[in-house]
């Protein structure tokens, strides 16, 4: 099944060369899984892509309910 | 004078696959292995910048003749007892370089030991081992010549064997209890005896059981002293944050780890490196050990 996200965020960290990005994602099918399976969803959705990166680094895999209450963490500390 | 060290200058025997194609190859000191293999040796000859003229040496020596004969032997040098105020220590005995024997409470000698500041030596010995250190010997060796130390240290240390025949058990070999070690990174583990050496078990089978046998072992890219790779070096910085023992693999040695990097991918099903092995499980790379670092989940996976 391929992967399914609500929220991604993709930066590309290469200084240019368009071959090192960093990725943020949200995925209900996250749920229940290790950071280990999440990140293995991640690299075999982009198996074709990983031919052409040089590095990826998924610096967040989180399930939506790991996102909102993130989301409202740092809206929290933004306020205080 | 200007003194040049030459290293061996790396080959590149790979195309610019990796990271760092330049510093392949040259990461050949790990000495621990699953196979007898010969220690290779690297003696890096001393340089002296400052070439000692003739007046030089003609002082030294007749500075340290001075010394020797100044200095008491083991039996005459009075025993003195270490007060259990250690700060009163440094107006007992003192603050300059010298020989000194550490004996217990039945005058048994513990040890012997050279200084550049004796009393600070025995502050730190009551310190470290207080059930030991009831009385001291010194000898002041007032120069700063290591070799006139040594010398003092030798000849108490032949007299006391003469007399005992015994070593004191503080200098017995493999004895860590005097010596303050500095902290030293385990080497990195080599899972072959090299790569002309004809395996009998398939490389998936070292990886397998090295991964079992060892609690947490990290394959990097480079070896766990010199990282070659930011990624690496994070988890190196982590593991030793957590205090924990690890092992470690550096997947970028051809010579003792030759094919490793393509193996441990089909064995992991993880297509980068580092990677990190808890209790024989892929915990994963960086970003993984990072992120449950940062969340304090790896204490807790480190515990199990």
């Amino acid at each position: 099944m391929p992967l399914q996200w609500s929220n991604k965020d993709v930066v590309d960290v290469s200084g240019g060369c368009g071959a090192k990005f960093t990725v943020q994602i949200v995925s209900e099918q996250f749920e229940g899984k290790r950071l280990l399976e999440r990140h293995r969803m991640v690299n075999a959705a982009l198996t074709e892509e990983m031919k052409e990166i040089h590095a990826l680094s998924i610096t967040k895999a989180l399930t939506p309910n790991q996102w909102q209450q993130q989301q409202q963490s740092e809206k929290s500390q933004a306020v205080a | 004078m200007a003194a040049t060290i030459n290293f061996t200058s790396p080959t590149k025997t790979q195309s610019s696959r990796f990271f760092f194609p330049d510093l392949l190859g040259k990461n050949t000191t790990p000495t621990l292995s699953f196979y007898p293999i010969p220690k290779s040796s690297f003696l890096l000859p001393s340089i002296s910048l400052r070439p000692a003229s003739k007046s030089d040496v003609v002082i030294k020596r007749r500075h340290l003749s001075v010394v020797v004969s100044a200095l008491k032997n083991l039996s005459h040098a009075e025993l003195v007892p270490v007060p259990s105020e250690s700060d009163a220590i440094p107006g007992t005995f003192p603050s300059i370089s010298g020989v000194y024997a550490v004996y217990d409470g039945n005058e048994d000698l513990q040890f012997l030991g050279i200084s550049r500041n004796i009393a600070a030596s025995v502050v730190a010995h009551k310190k470290s081992v207080p059930e030991l250190c009831s009385s001291i010997k010194f000898g002041v060796v007032d120069d700063p010549d290591r070799a006139a130390l040594t010398q003092a240290w030798k000849s108490w240390m032949e007299e006391h064997i003469s007399a005992t025949g015994k070593v004191p058990p503080g200098n017995e070999p493999g004895n860590s209890t005097w010596v303050r070690q500095p902290p030293k990174k385990k080497p990195d583990l080599k899972l072959t005896p090299g790569r002309h050496v004809k395996l009998t078990v398939p490389l998936e089978d070292l990886i397998d059981r090295l991964v079992k046998e060892n609690k947490v072992v990290a394959f990097i890219k480079g070896s766990r002293s010199a990282p070659l790779c930011g990624f690496s070096q994070r988890v190196v910085g982590i593991l030793e944050s957590e205090g924990v023992e690890y092992e470690s693999v550096d997947v970028l040695d051809e010579q003792y780890n030759s094919g490793l990097r393509e193996t441990l991918k089909k064995y992991s099903n993880w297509p980068t490196f580092p990677q990190i092995f808890v209790n024989g499980e892929l915990i994963g790379g960086c970003d993984i050990l990072s992120s449950m670092y940062e969340k304090g989940e790896l204490k807790d996976l480190l515990k199990k």
